[in-house]
């Protein structure tokens, strides 16, 4: 294999991972946006789909009832959330209670799953593709899951995107992020806004979940709060509340981690990825694309 | 039309409508002239439903609203022109006028949206010029003009106005003013607070002058002229 082969196979890679992240990473944008609440149970969300599926898929059931039927409770999940973590703190909007009560919601999940599926390692079968298909394109050998994981990735935030700047619903929701006050006196149902956006927040964790075990192959019960961070790390990069900032920091975070990975060492890969973004936080705080805080007169 | 009883709202210590009582006619123009901090951002919000007073029963064409949510009360026709120029300033003007009446209208009247934001465009040609232009770069006046045009886009009975002429030149002013009288002669109930009281009596048919959250008097217009050539009500409205 050729060098420029090898580093575009793992720029490649990167891109497919970074995907994820970039998922991740809107997930925290959503419900950032119409609370300002940085929610630190998305981890365990993603990590409690993929076991509702996988335990699904074990009980005999196909793949296509086993991922409606997990996204629908994530997003059950999303709804308690947001009414019983999240919308009785913010009555008192300098309290930082929402960062004790997500991440609280996110470790019972945690050790609810250890409870039910155990701590170990459990194998996530691939899903639509083999492990081992692989399409060629421009002579490097790309794997299809991690092409589809890519697709999907950029179809759902693509979608994610016309939805919100196109539709009412999306302006509405821009509009609670904005002012919710003035969006009530609009007769837009702000509080429902700010449920429904945990929702979708749960469901992105969910996607995220479904789309990164196949590529990881197995999952344990804390693998969700190990990838949320890089999700959080992606939203910051990218400069948090910016969607064009979850998909750049995303994408960029997966592309370092991979590169670093194949020059340097594997076990390497978070630590440099993340020494080069505290540099690169150090050098632009707000990230990249960081969303100017709007002055309320 | 709009009965206030013994309304009584505190911020913890702060005491912010101290037993207000007022009754508001069908079809006028009511004037609630104060100093900063005397209690008439309050009183709207609580007509609006932003916020929920402890104490105090509110009276909304014979019906009690006081525990009803805001989208409710919106349902009802009642607009609210919160005060501090507030607008969906990162979404375009059109968006805005969307905005203002997708969520208030029934699905019947969802049919002719465009045509009812652009009779918009026809009364105020400007904004029709910049439509997509975010709300945030429009001048003061301009962003005025779009968020009263906004709250009557849901065929308001009853218009709260919180100082709409703050910060804005005068001939802007006489624009926003001369708007409230053609949806006054409309039909539309008016309420609209002022610290100027020099102001609100040029378009008041009646005044309420609110200080430290009581009403510490009220009359028809020639009642608040007589008041403001009296030493007693610049005592009020220089606060």
């Amino acid at each position: 294999m050729s060098s420029l082969q090898f580093a575009l196979e793992l720029i490649f890679t990167g891109l497919c991972v970074g995907a994820v992240y970039s998922l991740i990473a809107h997930g925290f944008n959503i419900t950032f946006w119409t609370t300002k609440v940085v929610n630190f149970g998305h981890g365990p969300f993603i990590m409690f789909c993929s076991m509702l599926v996988l335990s699904f898929l074990m009980k005999g059931l196909p793949w296509i009832v086993s991922i409606p039927l997990g996204f629908s409770i994530i997003i059950l999940l999303g709804y308690i959330l947001e009414r019983f973590s999240i919308r009785p703190l913010l009555k008192y909007p300098t309290s930082m209670g929402w960062i004790v009560s997500t991440l609280g919601l996110g470790l019972f999940l945690q050790a609810l799953a250890s409870k039910i599926w155990g701590a170990q390692a459990l194998a996530f079968p691939p899903f639509i593709f083999q492990a081992t298909d692989y399409v060629s394109i421009f002579g490097i050998q790309l794997s299809a899951q991690y092409l589809l994981v890519l697709v999907m990735a950029l179809v759902i935030m693509l979608l994610m995107e016309v939805i919100i700047n196109k539709t009412i619903w999306g302006k509405a929701m821009k509009a609670v992020a904005f002012d919710p006050n003035f969006a009530r006196v609009m007769g837009i149902k702000s509080k429902m806004v700010m449920t429904l956006s945990f929702m979708i927040s749960a469901l992105l964790a969910g996607v995220a979940g479904i789309l990164i075990a196949p590529i990881y192959g197995t999952i344990t019960p804390e693998f969700g709060m190990n990838i949320m961070v890089l999700g959080f790390v992606a939203a910051v990069l990218g400069g948090i509340g910016s969607s064009k900032g979850a998909l750049f920091g995303g994408l960029m975070l997966g592309v370092i981690e991979k590169l670093v990975g194949g020059y340097i060492s594997t076990s390497a890969e978070h630590g440099v990825a993340f020494l080069i973004l505290i540099i690169i936080l150090a050098l632009k705080p707000d990230g990249f694309f960081g969303v100017k805080v709007v002055q309320k007169v | 039309m709009l009965k206030l009883t013994d309304l009584h709202v505190n911020y913890g210590p702060i005491k912010a409508l101290q037993g207000v009582s007022i009754d508001i006619e069908p079809n006028n123009i009511t004037a609630i002239i104060g100093a900063n901090g005397s209690g008439k951002s309050t009183m709207l919000s609580v007509i609006s439903g932003l916020i929920i007073p402890d104490q105090g029963e509110i009276y909304y064409k014979d019906i009690a609203i006081h525990t009803k949510p805001v989208e409710e009360r919106v349902k009802q026709g009642i607009a609210h022109v919160m005060e501090g120029r507030r607008l969906f300033k990162d979404q375009s003007v059109h968006d805005n006028l969307l905005l203002g009446f997708y969520f208030r209208n029934s699905k019947e009247n969802k049919k002719n949206m465009l045509k009812q934001i652009n009779e918009v465009y026809d009364r105020f040609p400007i904004l029709g010029e910049k439509k997509s232009q975010l709300a945030g770069t429009l001048s003061g006046g301009q962003q005025q003009l779009l968020i009263i045009s906004m709250a009557i886009l849901s065929k308001p009975q009853l218009l709260l106005l919180d100082e709409p002429s703050l910060g804005l030149a005068p001939i802007v002013v006489d624009q926003v003013y001369q708007y409230l009288e053609e949806l006054k002669a409309q039909g539309v109930t008016i309420i609209v607070s002022e610290q100027m009281a020099a102001l609100a009596i040029r378009i008041a048919d009646y005044g309420y002058v609110l200080e430290r959250g009581k009403v510490v008097g009220k009359g028809d217009i020639h009642y608040l002229k007589s008041m403001m050539e009296s030493d007693e009500m610049s005592s009020v409205y220089f606060g």
